[in-house]
């Protein structure tokens, strides 16, 4: 009853944001394949963890129960600089109050969203027996559903656990950067919903796009940089304790 | 699946690869493991082995016939399986397995009616009805069995055992090049992992010989052939050595460099401390060890070393079994996080479930029942009868 309440909430807003900003509605131009380099950035000092992100995400993707295409971590460091990492149900519910670390006890905390990084070499792309998995023209990392048989070896392959088995689909799964939505002009519906502006997408060729003014002027870090994935998700001041 | 989660773990991570994947490096190391005593007697001539070749043989085409059969069930898709046959993309390790699957089960195949043709064509002579047809079959329309068109069957023998050789090798270290490919998965990432599957099939093929063959001298009641199994006590105890040591250089590699793989084997220490020290060290590689140094070494009788031999041999197939399925299973469980693990405990019925499994390890047993009552692979005059 309670997911039912936050799932239709988020569809509020979406639906609530559409309304007021029509500006981002798709355009109606036809869409050219070639020519983009999308990027995404997430804001980590911005993040509250608020989770509508990953409801938003529920919602659009019709994500089943128990598995994500996004979700948000929360990283405490104690004053004894013990570290507590959780996520509980990757964020769906947003957080409740830590109770391994009193309140006074807390050195920081900040909450870190992840999805899928599109990886520029990415690890699940060429492990795909049948090339169910691939790049798309702009640069996104799909995974084709009626062509995918579900052996898992893009699951096994991933470093950051972004994809997984969808249950009801019997195919890898994961985040598309909500790629019938990017293609229509839209955001993805987790960049759309979120309340702060933690996360950001954008067109990267386009000079004047916000997302290319972050990747010019901000210090931005990327997860697990020495595996040699370069991934198109970029953090802004990303903690080195995360992975 | 009941999969519990302690500490930190991503949200979507989970033992995807679960029993179907340990019986499937299981029934292909069994496969190619078998043709090793068939090969040495077909194309090397060791007539120690006599006595078991042509079983070997059978075993391997009832092994290598279910050997796909785990990954099928696994499949999410299993009506799409030929998509990687039809559109491979030859980036994947996994890509070509089907053609790598094929042409070993093709293989085998033919050096089976090869080697069994002069049966057939005796069957065919001897016996009426419904059963001379269903010989007459097998025999393809070819009933000549000439000394010199046995000798041209010889040689073809050979050959297919001669290209068997560096098929086999292939299709277990293709195995391994699955695992070892994956660099996301500190456990299974090293290059040489197909070398470790290589010399763990043999050692599986060898034991399960043995094994089966201690069974069908009681079934048939007749002796084992001493000999036989003293020779292939001693091919069991350098595979096992050889395996052992591959895998002593993979964890001296590792420990104490890679943070991650460290984190890893400490999970699969915790977690799997009977499967990993209890059967898979102990049990499983210490005991046939000594075993079969005893048998091979030591002045013993032949009834004794006979029964020392499948005992070890049963303990080798455990071995390989839990390094497979701590392999399979145990590097799953630490997570990518590198701050927590999850627990596994498998499910008794379901597609990938005990009960499946074991019908599946089951199916090629029956089948080589089958084939050993169609196609009788052990010499009468070969063993005393008890």
């Amino acid at each position: 009853m309670k997911s039912a309440c936050l799932l239709a909430s988020a569809g509020t807003l979406l639906f609530l944001r559409r309304l007021l900003c029509p500006g981002a509605e798709a355009a109606k131009t036809k869409y050219s394949f070639a020519g983009h380099k999308y990027a995404f950035i997430v804001d980590t000092r911005k993040c509250i963890g608020c989770g509508a992100c990953v409801r938003a995400c529920k919602l659009e993707n019709k994500v089943p129960n128990r598995f994500f295409r996004t979700w948000v971590e929360r990283y405490t460091v104690a004053k004894d600089s013990k570290l507590i990492v959780d996520s509980p149900d990757g964020a769906l519910r947003g957080f409740e109050e830590l109770k391994a670390v009193p309140a006074p006890d807390v050195a920081r905390a900040f909450f870190v969203p992840k999805l899928c990084n599109h990886c520029t070499n990415a690890p699940c792309v060429p492990v795909c027996p049948v090339g169910a998995t691939y790049h798309s023209p702009d640069g996104v990392v799909l995974t084709d559903p009626s062509y995918c048989f579900g052996c898992g070896y893009c699951i096994q392959a991933c470093p950051y656990g972004a994809r997984f088995k969808n249950p009801a689909m019997r195919t890898a799964d994961k985040c598309t950067w909500c790629y019938h939505r990017i293609t229509k002009g839209l955001l993805p519906a987790c960049v759309e919903i979120c309340p702060t502006g933690a996360r950001r997408f954008g067109d990267a060729a386009d000079s004047a796009s916000q997302v290319a003014q972050v990747l010019r002027t901000e210090r931005l870090g990327v997860l697990r940089k020495e595996l040699g994935t370069r991934p198109k998700v970029y953090y802004v001041e990303l903690d080195p304790k995360v992975r | 699946m009941a999969q519990i989660l302690l500490g930190f773990v991503f949200p979507n991570e989970r033992v995807y690869w679960q029993i179907p994947i340990v019986i499937y490096p299981f029934l292909t190391c069994i496969a190619t493991g078998t043709f090793f005593l068939s090969t040495l007697d077909h194309l090397f001539k060791k007539k120690s082995l006599k006595p078991v070749s042509n079983f070997a043989l059978l075993a391997s085409m009832a092994f290598v016939s279910f050997a796909s059969l785990p990954l099928l069930v696994h499949l999410g898709h299993p009506e799409r399986a030929f998509n990687i046959m039809f559109t491979p993309s030859i980036s994947s390790a996994m890509a070509t397995f089907g053609y790598i699957y094929g042409f070993y089960l093709g293989l085998v195949l033919l050096e089976v009616w090869f080697v069994f043709r002069p049966q057939i064509v005796q069957f065919v002579r001897s016996s009426i009805g419904l059963k001379r047809a269903f010989y007459t079959v097998l025999a393809l329309g070819v009933k000549d069995i000439s000394e010199s068109s046995l000798r041209i069957d010889h040689r073809i023998v050979k050959l297919l055992a001669f290209l068997r050789v560096p098929t086999a090798c292939v299709l277990s270290g293709y195995v391994g090049l699955i695992f070892g490919t994956l660099d996301s998965v500190p456990l299974w990432s090293w290059r040489l992992m197909p070398l470790i599957f290589l010399l763990s099939a043999v050692a599986c093929g060898v034991a399960l010989i043995v094994v089966l063959y201690f069974i069908a001298a009681k079934a048939r009641r007749s002796r084992m052939d001493s000999r036989c199994v003293r020779s292939m006590s001693a091919y069991l105890l350098t595979f096992l050595v050889l395996s052992g040591v591959v895998q002593l250089i993979n964890f001296l590699r590792s420990y104490g460099a890679d943070p991650e793989w460290q984190f890893s084997f400490q999970t699969l220490k915790s977690h799997l401390t009977f499967t990993f020290v209890g059967l898979q060290l102990v049990a499983g590689w210490v005991v046939p060890f000594v075993l079969l140094s005893a048998l091979l070494f030591l002045k013993l009788k032949d009834a004794f070393r006979n029964a020392l031999a499948v005992l070890s041999s049963f303990l080798v197939l455990i071995h390989v079994f839990t390094f497979l399925w701590n392999l399979v299973i145990g590097a799953q469980l630490p997570s990518r996080a590198l701050k927590g693990s999850i627990t596994f405990s498998p499910e008794l019925f379901g597609k990938e479930g005990i009960l499946v499994s074991a019908v599946i390890v089951l199916c090629p047993l029956v089948l080589l029942f089958v084939l050993t009552k169609i196609l009788p692979p052990f010499e009468k005059k070969a063993e005393a009868a008890a």
